[in-house]
């Protein structure tokens, strides 16, 4: 399940804890530890996960929960 | 010389040129100016006081900028203060500048008399104010910035500090009219507040980033906006190279000069900038809150002396100390070698004037208009300068200062740490140059997550430890001092 996958990179990536619950329209502003170096290690972890490169733009566009589920699922499905 | 206001509501730079490029279009001088006068009035009207401290905590955007400008037209002092520190620090800070007022975006305790920042300076078009009440000698800033104990130190700049230091910036980077510089770092910072001052003296047109929480967007905006400036520190070169790899060079035919500082940047990072970006001046400063850009290197230019610091800023003089915080007599004619290590002194008009409310603390750094650093260096026959170490036990995170004393304060406070130490140590990803280690002693077993859920929103992001140890006590000299130096060992002893 990508969704899961998905939010075991933002808690790997933000050291939330277990039972930090993650919205689609969660920001920067709402996700704890989504910083520079937190956007960073998410970029880090998804390609880790789902075994692919993010581009730039995918990286640019990677700017609330809901739009990281997109790029992945985006780039999931141009995968296959 | 006259304040940096004075120039501003004087007319100078053009009215017509644009102050600030943002996603709703361009503010120009004029209307910027008007803006810092209209604002300056309604803070005259509330009863501000010739020397009166206002804090300004605000995103980076022209608002922020306006509201920093009209306290100095109001003859007021501007406590910049970044929205992301936690409400506790902004609490201590506002109690410890004594502040008549806030202008914040982000809410503050009860006590603190606040206004909101974006409303505050978006006043009536005909609030007008007299001209700027206020005098190249009179207190302009106080920043707050890390000190070597837990307490935070207020730097306190007057309007001729940070005059020189605009004009001493602007002499070595020399940005002019017509440039459109990409700031990222925060205006409540003295690197941002730098670039803020010098485009006051330079006339050239900022476009304030908030922050680099997406780096890949940053290089986006300067691709988009063909930009000619940049100014970053190196964490957030180092986040751009990876994630964007050599996109970079794609600004090679309009980023004509950039401004890196406040840490350093690793040798092999240097030239992979100087091989994008052939043609741009990188401009790389050495500076502290207590001296804004002590002392710039030129990659290209100086590419033999890329391991130093550089020579002094324009109109700033640097020295070796001899550890009573007066410099090694030099022989007359070029320079020498310094003849060995010793503290790194500063001095120059933009040197502070004094630590606030800390007149020891004051006697100590400055002697002779000298400004210890705190930083253990050298000299090279040429004049360059070299960086070798710190006196002091802060740790420098991307730039952003972390006293190791604060972050134990927090931790000890937890029901199950015994005890702590924390110490800078090498960042094991390699981005911000250094991170912060904590040593803990527990009661019980504790995860890494619980330690860091117990620091957010008690501390700063950059203050959280990265890398963490369970020891069975904190090492110590034989007076209870903790061996700092020890701690830095990959497994303490």
């Amino acid at each position: 399940m990508h969704d899961d996958q998905v939010a075991e990179a933002f808690r790997a990536a933000m050291r939330l804890e277990k039972g930090f619950v993650l919205r689609d329209d969660m920001s920067f502003d709402h996700v704890p530890g989504w910083d520079s170096i937190g956007h960073m290690n998410l970029v880090l972890e998804l390609e880790k996960r789902f075994a692919t490169v993010l581009d730039m733009d995918q990286i640019v566009a990677m700017d609330s929960v809901g739009a990281v589920r997109d790029v992945v699922a985006r780039k999931q499905a141009g995968k296959s | 010389m006259e304040p940096l206001v004075h120039r501003l509501l004087g007319g100078r730079p053009a009215a017509r040129q644009p102050a600030f490029l943002t996603a709703a279009g361009s503010l120009s001088y004029a209307d910027f100016a008007a803006m810092i006068s209209a604002a300056a009035a309604r803070l005259r009207r509330g009863g501000l006081q010739r020397g009166d401290r206002v804090l300004v905590c605000g995103p980076n955007c022209p608002e922020t900028a306006a509201a920093y400008f009209a306290v100095h037209a109001a003859g007021g002092v501007a406590v910049p203060v970044d929205p992301a520190m936690p409400a506790d620090a902004r609490q201590w800070v506002a109690g410890d500048a004594e502040v008549r007022l806030a202008l914040s975006a982000c809410p503050l305790p009860p006590g603190v008399p606040a206004e909101d920042l974006a409303d505050f300076v978006r006043c009536p078009p005909n609030s007008r104010a007299e001209a700027a009440g206020c005098g190249l000698d009179d207190p302009a800033d106080l920043l707050y910035t890390s000190g070597t104990t837990a307490r935070k130190k207020g730097v306190l700049l007057t309007q001729r500090q940070i005059a020189q230091a605009a004009v001493n910036i602007q002499a070595f980077v020399r940005s002019r009219p017509g440039d459109v510089e990409l700031v990222s770092v925060p205006l409540s910072h003295s690197f941002g507040l730098g670039r803020l001052r010098a485009m006051v003296v330079s006339g050239a047109t900022l476009v304030l980033e908030p922050g680099m929480r997406n780096p890949a967007r940053t290089l986006q905006r300067l691709l988009e906006l063909r930009a000619s400036g940049l100014v970053l520190v190196p964490a957030g070169f180092e986040l751009l190279l990876r994630l964007t790899a050599d996109r970079l060079a794609a600004a090679r035919d309009h980023l004509r000069y950039i401004e890196i500082g406040s840490a350093p940047l690793a040798l092999q990072r240097k030239r992979r900038l100087m091989a994008l970006l052939p043609e741009t001046r990188i401009c790389h400063h050495y500076g502290l809150t207590e001296a804004s850009r002590a002392a710039f290197l030129e990659y290209h230019a100086e590419q033999d002396k890329l391991l130093s610091i550089g020579r002094p800023a324009p109109n700033v003089e640097m020295a070796v100390g001899d550890g009573e915080g007066h410099p090694r007599p030099q022989p007359k004619g070029p320079p020498q070698p310094a003849g060995g290590e010793g503290e790194l002194l500063v001095r120059g008009g933009m040197v502070m004037q004094e630590y606030w409310k800390q007149p020891e603390l004051t006697r100590r750094v400055l002697r002779d208009g000298w400004l210890r650093t705190g930083d253990w260096g050298s000299r090279d026959a040429e004049g360059y300068f070299h960086l070798l170490g710190r006196q002091s036990d802060l740790i420098n995170v991307g730039g952003l200062k972390a006293s190791p004393q604060e972050i134990e304060q927090v931790l000890d406070a937890h029901p199950a740490v015994v005890e702590s130490a924390c110490v800078g140590v090498p960042d094991p990803q390699e981005v911000t140059g250094e991170c912060v280690k904590a040593c803990i002693v527990t009661r019980w077993a504790l995860s890494d997550e619980e330690l860091v859920q117990w620091l957010r929103g008690r501390l700063e992001e950059y203050k959280i430890p990265r890398v963490w140890e369970r020891v069975d006590r904190v090492p110590r000299t034989a007076s209870g001092k903790i061996q700092r130096p020890l701690m830095r060992q990959e497994t303490c002893p």
